[in-house]
């Protein structure tokens, strides 16, 4: 019995194993490879996606518990050739290193700052607690962050379209 | 990496979704040995990395209605077993005797962790030394209603911890509390992540200052949380000093055998068990 | 011609071309390419530490479901090695460490792979184990590698033999004399740290194909050439048959300096005329990585009246794990870091890499310069502490300065390090300190100093101009997130041309497109791939400037490569564009393109006779810190809060001063999470206990500070433009800086990292034994081999 979920807007469904992790069935199954697999095991947050408008690690939910769900990825948080204002800060402040965490990272952020809009430092880096970082030292993250608290608001639309 | 059990081709889903608590129980009482309920799915889905594959056949239980809701009245709370430790920590009203519970809630794992690992997770997960909500919910001496094939009960937490490993099949539906005038603290260490070493505590004092009545449960120290009765004992009709409760606690943490992991050697978790006792008095101190 | 191009040109805050992509997730890291079409393959590992094999099956394996093809060590019939060949692709006839491989198995799924895996047959029969050092040294020992004699060695004569894989020492002075000296006051220190994993978010794996009778082999590497080289040597190949092409790298950090499991996928990939792709879980990439390794460190000094050294002797035991890998080469950066930083009247050291049933270590980012700062400035702080002598004063009165002698007898350069240490107490008077933030916990304040050398050697780039004015920059660099050769070259070839970097492209790693390259690592790419783009630059530029010359009717020498233009010298805006001379070129001469080179310039002398089995006896281009941390200590907890850190780094030239910024906050985390995070713990089986992201803490937003950075420019460098390398030391002071710092807070004697919050409280609590180091015996000449 097949799985049927929304992926950016776009009805999907999935008929194979449905304990496979939503992880497996973005990069294997749809070849969405922006979500990242990194420690499979709810730590880094590498594969964090949006689901039903909560970001979560894509490695925990198994896809037989996802029927009906919305789904948001990197590849739908912002409409194709546009940057939401997350990535946009990343790359004016020269953020980015390897990048692996990077994709969830935004996802994170994003939701975070639709929710918080005047975040403190402190506040930014219990929200990043489960996006781990292995480059950057996460200062400039926090920078980038703060450069655009208040002033915009995030594209809430395309998150929790 | 995910390793999958095999006995796929006995015919049932390797994961179902019941609606009701009786499905999900025939589901589990019937799917044969390698069965097992998910809820927020944290804790399995990640059994791989502990050398443990994710079982055969998964009964999940998200669309059981049943199993929500956070409701709090002035004189009783109950919280539905599929509730996240997010939605708890958001959904609970600020009281003092709440307090242990929300902190616990809202201090675990990592955000994306929170918004998945149920209350029902927390209470089932035989392993997860780290357990947050256990030792909080035993201060609230709280009741969980256990759903099996035979009927429903209501037990304590210490039975429920006993019960917790037994072979048959079972649900946790939810938790239900009295409300108290006690008040209550969650402390733990490290502050963030995981902690090695839990002091839940929840207490009241009489007219003098002293402590009335209190319970104070510990976590992550041995592999299953316990209510600390030598220590309850011993406190009763004491002024709740911090310095003199810590002294209590040093004293008498030969009642505990800690576990030694990766994250902290045995030792450590004893160690520090009487200052997190100590800073759970002096967080009900300062906050009155 | 070598024209003078002013270096200031080359100098902005270029954002990195690559960051749109990674933060949209369209990036294809090498672990994104295992489409349907690709068969995916397991590494089938020992489960055992050391054993003898008795059998070897996979015949039941071959005949599962989906398997395609299946790599044994028939099929790699070479051993490997850096420096001293002794390690099989393959297990043969005995097991040395868990999780080595047995084989590897390529079938249509992951699952089927695994399910074939788990049907391999190996018997085995429990041989004695050497899990420490300790045990491998002892009297007796039982030899991991009995043939070691038979081993291809790359230099004759290195001091090896039993389990002592290479011995490196050095012997400058008389040290003995110093030591007999009647006022000298002997200060000796023991110390001993575990090892460090990099966890990078991309493990380490590969896509390969095998296409008209050649290996293509991408991979996520450092060292795209030493991957060529392996995969050839163990199949016996000729070289000239493996391609190997390199996408952007998602963390390595020293890991992915060695070839590792791509042979493996090469063989599959010819078996079964498919491509492959071979990845590690994250749980074999961490219990079988080519960890920072483990070490112990005996160390002593004769402190004159005076406060200065008359005599220092060292003996470092560096764990290889079960094969030599790395740490042979590495033995040599003993003698340049823990040797390092301070004028020493005699000295004398011994680096000795042992063999152990444990999973091999490797290359981490400042590779044993990090463990061996921590040595050397716990040690100098425990110096201070017996003469009661100020550690900055003691400092600023030792460090090297210019025509001082290094351990080896190089004369060095210029006065960097005592500079630089007022330079930190400038910093520390403009940021303030943050004490009053400790509250009721423990306070500490530590500075310290480190030295390492930048990899100088072998590269090579080619340049191409493009008819539109761009130019494709072809190198065997890769990005590895450290922006070194997607800003920096680019930044210093635009420079030579008079171009903006946007208009250089960077073409990927191809060993088929580039010529031979060491590999991006040891802070040595805009070194020494900036030098060699330079050489580059300087042949396409006097082609331009020829064809130009003729077009301007001015002479080569009147013309500057300015704005996208050819100019007549002090007149701006004269003469034509670029794009004209190019296609003006590709009529007359054909077009323009040029090779360059570059390798270490050899121009750094060591004194005859002091230093042996090294690889290098004298630094080309060393590179100075000095690092300053404060601490919160919790008594109760053993938690350490580090309140405020701060970096005085010799950068030579910072020609993208942001980018160098953002290198130092990552590597200063790194550092701090080596320094009191981040164990790894050997179990009774000899392999590593931690299996991922659970067990092994490495630090979360919370546990980062905000690094207060002072770039000191301006020091003596051969490098391009004045630059040296950036990344790899940033990180090299975390530990030593951590324990100095905790050790000022405990006033306890801090003898090991990592200073984890168990490790801390057993240390205020006074239940943490001291460490003596009983294997290393006290007479010194007792630690080398003869």
């Amino acid at each position: 019995m097949a799985v049927e979920f929304t992926l950016n807007g776009e009805w999907r469904d999935f008929a194979g194993d449905p304990r496979t992790p939503l992880l497996d069935v973005l990069r294997d199954g749809c070849r969405m490879t922006g979500t990242k697999s990194v420690c499979r095991a709810g730590f880094c947050g590498a594969c964090t996606v949006m689901v039903g408008g909560e970001p979560v690690p894509s490695c925990q939910r198994p896809i037989g518990m996802l029927e009906g769900a919305e789904i948001v990825t990197i590849e739908g948080i912002a409409p194709p050739e546009e940057l939401n204002p997350v990535q946009r800060a990343f790359l004016e402040h020269d953020v980015v290193q390897c990048g692996m965490c990077f994709p969830g990272m935004v996802i994170t952020l994003t939701d975070f700052l639709r929710r918080n809009a005047a975040p403190t430092r402190s506040g930014i880096k219990e929200a990043l607690s489960g996006n781990m970082c292995r480059c950057t030292g996460y200062e400039r993250i926090i920078d980038a962050v703060m450069s655009i608290r208040e002033t915009e608001t995030p594209a809430a639309e395309a998150v929790s379209r | 990496m995910m390793t999958w059990g095999t006995a796929r081709k006995s015919g049932i889903s390797p994961l179902t979704s019941p609606e009701t608590v009786d499905e999900a129980l025939e589901l589990l009482a019937g799917g044969g040995p390698d069965t097992r309920a998910i809820a927020g799915a944290t804790w399995i889905m990640r059994g791989p990395t502990r050398g443990e594959p994710v079982p055969a056949r998964l009964v999940a239980l998200n669309r059981i209605a049943e199993l929500r809701g956070v409701e709090i009245g002035a004189l009783s709370g109950r919280i539905g077993a599929m509730e996240s430790h997010d939605r708890i920590a958001r959904a609970l009203p600020e009281a003092a005797d709440l307090r242990a519970l929300a902190v616990a809630a809202g201090a675990s794992a990592n955000p994306g962790i929170r918004r998945l690992a149920t209350l029902g997770g927390n209470l089932c997960a035989v392993g997860f030394v780290a357990a947050d909500l256990i030792p909080a919910l035993m201060c609230l001496d709280a009741r969980v209603e256990v759903a099996t094939p035979e009927g429903r009960r209501n037990i304590d937490m210490t039975e429920f911890m006993a019960m917790r490993r037994a072979a048959g099949p079972f649900l946790v539906v939810a938790v239900r509390f009295g409300r108290s005038g006690f008040r209550t603290a969650h402390a733990r260490t490290p502050a963030r992540d995981y902690p090695v070493s839990i002091a839940s505590l929840s207490m009241a004092t009489d007219a003098e200052g002293r402590i009335a009545d209190l319970r104070l449960a510990v976590g992550a120290v041995e592999a299953d949380a316990k209510r600390w009765a030598g220590f309850e004992d011993r406190a009763r009709g004491q002024a709740p000093d911090p310095a003199g409760m810590a002294a209590l606690a040093t004293e008498f943490s030969a009642d505990f055998t800690p576990v030694s992991a990766l994250d902290a050697p045995g030792w450590y978790r004893l160690q520090v068990l009487p200052v997190l006792v100590r800073r759970a008095f002096e967080q009900i101190r300062r906050e009155g | 011609m070598n024209m003078k191009v002013d270096p200031r040109t080359a100098v902005m805050d270029m954002p990195r071309r690559d960051a749109r992509d990674k933060v949209t997730g369209r990036t294809r890291f090498m672990v994104d390419m295992a489409g349907s079409d690709v068969l995916r393959a397991v590494v089938v590992r020992a489960g055992s530490g050391a054993a003898k094999v008795l059998r070897i099956d996979t015949s039941a394996a071959a005949r599962m479901r989906g398997v395609r093809g299946i790599a044994t060590a028939a099929d790699a019939p070479q051993l490997h090695g850096v420096g001293v060949m002794d390690q099989p692709l393959f297990v043969r006839d005995r097991i040395r460490y868990p999780g080595e491989p047995i084989c590897a198995i390529a079938a249509d799924t992951l699952e089927q792979a695994r399910a074939a895996a788990a049907v391999v047959v190996v018997e085995t029969e429990e041989m004695p184990a050497c899990l420490t050092m300790a045990e491998a040294l002892a009297p007796g020992a039982p030899l991991l590698h009995p043939d070691w004699k038979s081993y291809e060695c790359i230099v004759d004569g290195v001091a090896r033999g039993g389990n002592i894989a290479w011995e490196g020492k050095v012997v400058r002075g008389d040290v003995d004399a110093a030591f007999a000296r009647p006022d000298v006051s002997v200060v000796e220190s023991c110390f001993r740290v575990g090892r460090q994993s990099h966890f990078p978010f991309e493990p380490r794996g590969a896509v390969a194909s095998y296409e008209d009778g050649r290996f293509h082999v991408i991979t996520s590497t450092q060292v795209p050439w030493t991957v060529r080289a392996v995969t050839a040597r163990v199949m016996g190949v000729h070289a000239s048959q493996v391609r190997v092409t390199v996408p952007p790298v998602g963390g390595a950090f020293g890991l992915k300096f060695d070839a590792s499991i791509e042979p493996m996928a090469a063989i599959l990939a010819k078996k079964t005329g498919r491509t492959v792709s071979l990845v590690n879980s994250r749980e074999e990439e961490t219990q079988t990585c080519l960890c920072r390794e483990n070490a112990d460190i005996w160390i002593r000094s004769a402190i004159t009246p005076e406060g200065k050294i008359a005599g220092r002797e060292a003996v470092v035991l560096m764990d290889a794990g079960a094969y030599g890998g790395e740490q042979i080469f590495l033995s040599t950066m003993t003698a340049h870091t823990l040797g390092a930083g301070y004028r020493l009247e005699s000295v004398r050291m011994s680096s000795r890499v042992v063999y152990t049933n444990t999973p091999p270590n490797g290359a981490f980012r400042s590779c044993n310069g990090a463990y061996n700062s921590f040595a050397l400035e716990r040690h100098t702080d425990e110096i201070c502490e017996k003469i009661g002598m100020d550690p900055m004063a003691f400092r600023k009165l030792n460090v090297l300065s210019d025509g001082d002698p290094g351990t080896t007898g190089q004369i060095f350069e210029g006065d960097v390090l005592g500079p630089m240490l007022d330079r930190m107490e400038a910093l520390r008077e403009r940021t303030g300190t943050r004490e009053h933030r400790a509250g009721d916990r423990l306070y500490g304040l530590a500075t310290t100093v480190g030295t390492w050398n930048i990899f100088v050697g072998p590269s090579s780039a080619t340049i191409n101009l493009n008819a539109d004015g761009s130019v494709t920059l072809i190198t065997a660099s890769v990005e590895i997130g450290s922006g070194s050769i997607t800003q920096g070259v680019p930044q210093i070839v635009a420079a030579n041309l008079g171009i903006h970097p946007s208009k250089v492209i960077v073409k990927g790693a191809d060993t088929d497109a580039a010529g031979y390259d060491m590999g991006t690592g040891g802070g040595r790419t805009v070194v020494s791939m900036g030098a060699a783009a330079t050489a580059a630059c300087e042949v396409v530029r006097d082609k331009l400037l020829d064809t130009a010359s003729e077009l301007l009717q001015t002479p080569p020498a009147d013309l500057v490569l300015r704005n996208g233009r050819v100019e007549i010298r002090d007149r701006p805006g004269s003469g034509t564009t670029i794009e004209t001379v190019i296609a003006r070129a590709e009529q007359t001469k054909g077009p323009i393109s040029g090779s360059g080179a570059f390798t270490a310039p050899q121009s750094a002398k060591a004194m005859p006779g002091c230093a042996a089995g090294h690889f290098f006896d004298a630094m080309d281009l060393p590179v100075f810190i000095v690092h300053e941390a404060e601490v919160a200590v919790d008594p109760d907890t053993g938690e350490t809060e580090v309140l405020a850190y701060r970096v005085v780094q010799d950068v030579g030239r910072a020609i993208n001063p942001r980018a160098v910024r953002g290198q130092i906050q990552g590597a200063v985390i790194q550092g701090i999470g080596y320094g009191i995070h981040e164990a790894v713990t050997i179990g009774a089986d000899g392999g590593i206990e931690q299996t991922g992201f659970e067990t092994y803490h490495m630090p979360l937003a919370q546990d980062a500070v905000k690094v207060e950075i002072d770039l000191y420019e301006g020091a003596p460098s051969c490098g391009p433009m004045g630059t040296k390398g950036i990344a790899e030391v940033a990180i090299m002071n975390g530990g030593a800086t951590m324990a100095c710092a905790i050790a000022n807070a405990t006033g306890k004697r801090v003898q090991q990292l990592p200073l984890t919050a168990p490790k801390v409280l057993a240390l205020t609590c006074g239940i943490e034994p001291v460490l003596d180091h009983p294997h290393i015996s006290r007479r010194w000449s007792d630690n080398i081999l003869r």
